[in-house]
């Protein structure tokens, strides 16, 4: 089991390093000035750009400069932000709690209402209840999440009062009162994948034998659901788990804008605006990593889940 | 099976399927309250729990309850990223600077130029300007201000080794900062610039204090863990990065006392979001209401709508040295194709007004009445929208099938796009293809700054008003200020308009032969279309109603916004 860790943690620095260059290059190909970015459009010199060219090392040959960003990246030394000229990782850390906090509630969310009428759909094939679920989900699934924040806002902001609209308040009831129409907002548009992954594997998992030998044995109830039903059924949510986060991370895009959170979305956003590259660098390679290690996690999680599954993969 | 909880006593601790089996229960009782299920507990505990949480939590959040005007909260649109004027010199972030920092000029409401750290200040040949200093300024921690600490601000922004947004203009313009008196400081210029005192007024003079420069900090003075100090009405309290910031009155400022004692800037991004919070109640007020939505904020009941004329001029410059901008009968074609009454109604909803020169009439200052400029405005050559006399311009040009071109838009401003687009469209239909790339705004910003002649071609700009005097806003058509940094981005040359450039730099030129000059140059470039005005859209404030904004104006931005905030 060791063996197999460590190999998937080399494949995850094998990532990061793919990721890594590949955010550089990009950035190398990508329109904008380091020196627009420092000096904002005011006026210069030549002997002010040519030092600030120094200063950032840009005078130097490119692979140079990868390499040094990724020996300084290593020691989790992103370097300073051409626009503020605040630390990279200062930055990322003091917007990364309310980011991972707003994409855990919603996936929270997401995973309450997805697995919970997943569950009860799957029990109720055909039903009214089941189609009308169905319905429901595939609309919010389509329907961009800028639009369902609008309309979050208007219901419960303007007219009910309830909510505010923007900021992420102070303290950890603040803090989760400003972040429900946000994460909300993400749980809509993302609980639909969950609720037809759990749906199909709830009804995949009732036609097994084992299900109906256990109610032959008289297994009822939350027991037959949970042991013989959810439990198989999951396998498929938890791999799609790792997509469904991911998602809950891009779409954040949307939804900090809409509500004003600032997040490590906003930030991507600014910087991007800016050509502000180790801002870029330093948000790129974080979130990739982050997406990576969930991977991981769940790759390691399968077997918690299904003993069947062996760690090299496959069904035993 | 034991569930035994503080407070509470199972009366019958066995497990009791409901009538559906699905969900187990457990009755239990509260001690004085017998019978009670555990699950009404848990539930009116909840509730109760919740009725006490929210009102805490309701007050956390917005600035409605501000009868008194104890407490402001004004939504921005951008601005928060840092605190620092040396990382930060756009107009949202100059808005909240205003408040807390001060520089040595200012420009009021009206537009003009008042001295503020400094009491007085004389300009000499545009080229020395010494300042007199205010006395019984402290900063915010109460410590005194003094001459030395403005001394101390300018040679760090001059210091060749230290990079920063505000490095460009000293580097590029002044040649030394001296302290000549107890409270005298001079400034002395590499060449005259006769706008220096506005340069000084709306962007270049911020003073921070001198243990938030030296040592490598000011490289982290503007972030939440290095609130800035400045000499200003206010003191920041508190900042969350691209968030908010809380400022309070600081009561120990030389000036006079604003009403509001502590304001929360929270930055909104989304037009729609930054309207549903006024709506609702959130935010007390805004300079962000986009004129294209301007019927949606005058439907809002308990907001009050102020507008005001921008004098925020857009336009289209062309490179004259470079083809085919080179040729004048282009120029015209274009200006003939530009449908400016047309982008006024889509891109601004019908919220400013078409032009047809750059030098809008109230930047002619106390020179002419309006109606007189209007009049003059009729005699210059007229270029209406008319396709066909754009296609009978291009037919004489060295182009008679027109060409393909590009333009850059910043992101930051989205209607620079549609503008573009707009335009794209009308010039297609005489053969000109105009393609439009969207970039970051400081590669814009650079293309506009740096305006090399071999490179700049066509460029989209808003011009925000500098002040009263229109010789500062004719600099974009002055033969003397063609080149990088510099005002005349056409690189547009005349060689008849030196002489009339000539009267308006010789200091103090007579009324009558300042007029004249300024004809003569609008009756010139009239005929030469160097740029391409646009329109001006209004700019409009929302308050809520028992607020009141004191003298809105285009100026807005220069000064401390909030101390002109009042009860209605």
């Amino acid at each position: 089991m060791c063996g197999i860790i460590v190999r998937k943690l080399l494949v995850t620095v094998a990532l990061l390093f793919v990721l890594s260059a590949s955010v550089f290059g990009l950035q190398q190909l990508a329109p904008g000035s380091i020196v627009n970015a420092v000096l904002q459009g005011t006026p210069r010199t030549p002997q002010l750009v040519q030092r600030i060219r120094h200063e950032y090392g840009l005078d130097r040959p490119t692979p140079v400069q990868y390499l040094l960003w990724i020996r300084n990246a290593v020691r989790l030394r992103f370097g300073r932000s051409y626009e503020t000229g605040q630390p990279v990782l200062s930055a990322i850390m003091r917007v990364l709690p309310v980011s991972l906090e707003l994409a855990l509630y919603g996936f929270a969310l997401a995973t309450a209402m997805g697995v919970g009428w997943g569950v009860w759909c799957a029990r109720r094939q055909r039903s009214f209840i089941d189609r009308i679920l169905n319905g429901v989900s595939v609309v919010f699934g389509s329907t961009p999440a800028f639009i369902i924040a609008t309309i979050l806002l208007y219901i419960f902001t303007v007219q009910l009062n309830l909510f505010p609209s923007f900021g992420i308040g102070d303290g950890p009831g603040s803090r989760l009162w400003h972040l429900t129409l946000p994460a909300l907002t993400l749980g809509l548009t993302g609980f639909s994948f969950i609720l037809k992954l759990t749906r199909a594997g709830v009804i995949a998992a009732i036609d097994q034998d084992y299900y109906a030998f256990a109610r032959a044995r008289g297994v009822r109830g939350r027991a037959l659901l949970y042991h013989y039903a959810l439990r198989p059924g999951l396998i498929p949510l938890v791999t799609g788990a790792s997509t469904i986060f991911t998602y809950m991370l891009t779409a954040a895009v949307v939804v900090e804008v809409a509500f004003s959170v600032p997040g490590l979305a906003s930030l991507f956003i600014h910087a991007v605006s800016y050509s502000d590259l180790p801002m870029i660098q330093g948000v790129s390679l974080f979130v990739g990593t982050i997406v990576i290690i969930v991977n991981l996690i769940v790759d390691l999680s399968y077997r918690l889940i299904d003993p069947r599954v062996r760690f090299d993969g496959r069904a035993s | 099976m034991s569930r035994v909880h503080d407070g509470l006593t199972p009366v019958e601790p066995r497990l009791v399927r409901a009538a559906g089996g699905a969900s187990n229960d457990v009755r239990c009782t509260v001690q004085g309250a017998p019978g009670l299920r555990r699950r009404d507990f848990l539930r009116r505990a909840g509730a109760t729990g919740a009725a006490l949480a929210l009102p805490p939590l309701l007050a956390d959040c917005g600035g409605t309850s501000i009868g008194n005007l104890m407490s402001v909260t004004w939504a921005v649109s951008g601005g928060l990223d840092s605190l620092s004027f040396l990382t930060q010199t756009s107009r949202d972030a100059e808005l909240n600077q205003t408040l807390f920092l001060e520089g040595l000029l200012q420009l009021d409401p009206q537009g003009n130029i008042a001295p503020w750290l400094a009491r007085s200040y004389q300009n000499y040949g545009n080229k020395t300007y010494v300042f007199q200093m205010r006395e019984g300024v402290t900063w915010q921690d109460g410590k005194p201000f003094v001459v030395d600490d403005a001394v101390y601000q300018y040679q760090f922004n001059l210091n060749p080794k230290i990079v920063n947004a505000a490095s460009g203009f000293f580097q590029g313009f002044v040649s030394s900062v001296r302290k000549t008196g107890e409270s005298e400081l001079t400034i002395d210029l590499a060449q005259p610039l006769e706008v220096f005192d506005y340069w000084m007024a709306i962007d270049g003079s911020y003073i921070m204090r001198r243990d938030q420069l030296a040592n490598g900090a000011y490289k982290s003075v503007g972030t939440p863990g290095a609130l800035p100090i400045g000499t200003g009405p206010y003191r920041v309290t508190g900042f969350t990065t691209n968030s908010s910031v809380v400022l309070e009155r600081y009561d120990g400022h030389w000036g006079p006392k604003p009403k509001v004692k502590k304001l929360t800037l929270v930055q909104i991004i989304d037009d729609t979001s930054r309207l549903l919070a006024m709506r609702s109640g959130q935010i007390d007020g805004t300079f962000d209401v986009p004129v294209q939505d301007l019927r949606l904020w005058r439907d809002l009941s308990d907001v009050e709508i102020e507008t005001s004329s921008s004098l925020d001029q857009w336009w289209f410059t062309m490179n004259t040295v470079k083809a085919p901008f080179d040729d004048v009968h282009v120029r015209r074609a274009m200006a003939h194709s530009l449908d400016r009454a047309g982008i006024v109604a889509s891109v601004w909803g019908g919220n400013g007004q078409p032009t047809t020169n750059f030098l809008p009439p109230q930047e002619w200052g106390e020179l002419l009445t309006v109606s007189q400029i209007n009049a003059f405005y009729a005699t210059l050559p007229q270029y209406p929208y008319d396709l066909g006399a754009a296609a009978a311009e291009l037919a004489q040009s060295k182009y008679p099938h027109g060409f393909t071109t590009s333009i850059l838009t910043t992101v930051e401003r989205p209607q620079q796009a549609l503008i573009c687009e707009i335009f794209a469209r009308s010039l297609a239909k005489i053969g000109i293809n105009l393609n439009v790339r969207q970039v970051a705004d400081s590669d814009w910003a650079n293309e506009i700054g740096n305006n090399n002649p071999r490179e700049l071609g066509m460029t989209i700009n808003d011009y925000p008003p500098i002040g009263r005097d229109p010789s500062t806003n004719l600099a974009i058509v002055d033969p003397s200020r063609t080149g990088p940094n510099l005002d005349n981005i056409s690189h547009y040359v005349n060689k008849s308009l030196i002489a009339p450039f000539d009267i308006i730099h010789r200091g103090s030129p007579s009324s009558s032969a300042k007029i004249a000059a300024i004809k003569e140059i609008l009756r010139t470039a009239a005929r030469d279309v160097p740029y391409l005005p646009i329109g001006i859209p209004i700019y409009a404030l929302a308050t809520k109603k028992h607020l009141r904004f004191n003298n809105f104006s285009p100026y807005y931005p220069f000064s401390p916004f909030a101390a002109r905030l009042g009860p209605a």
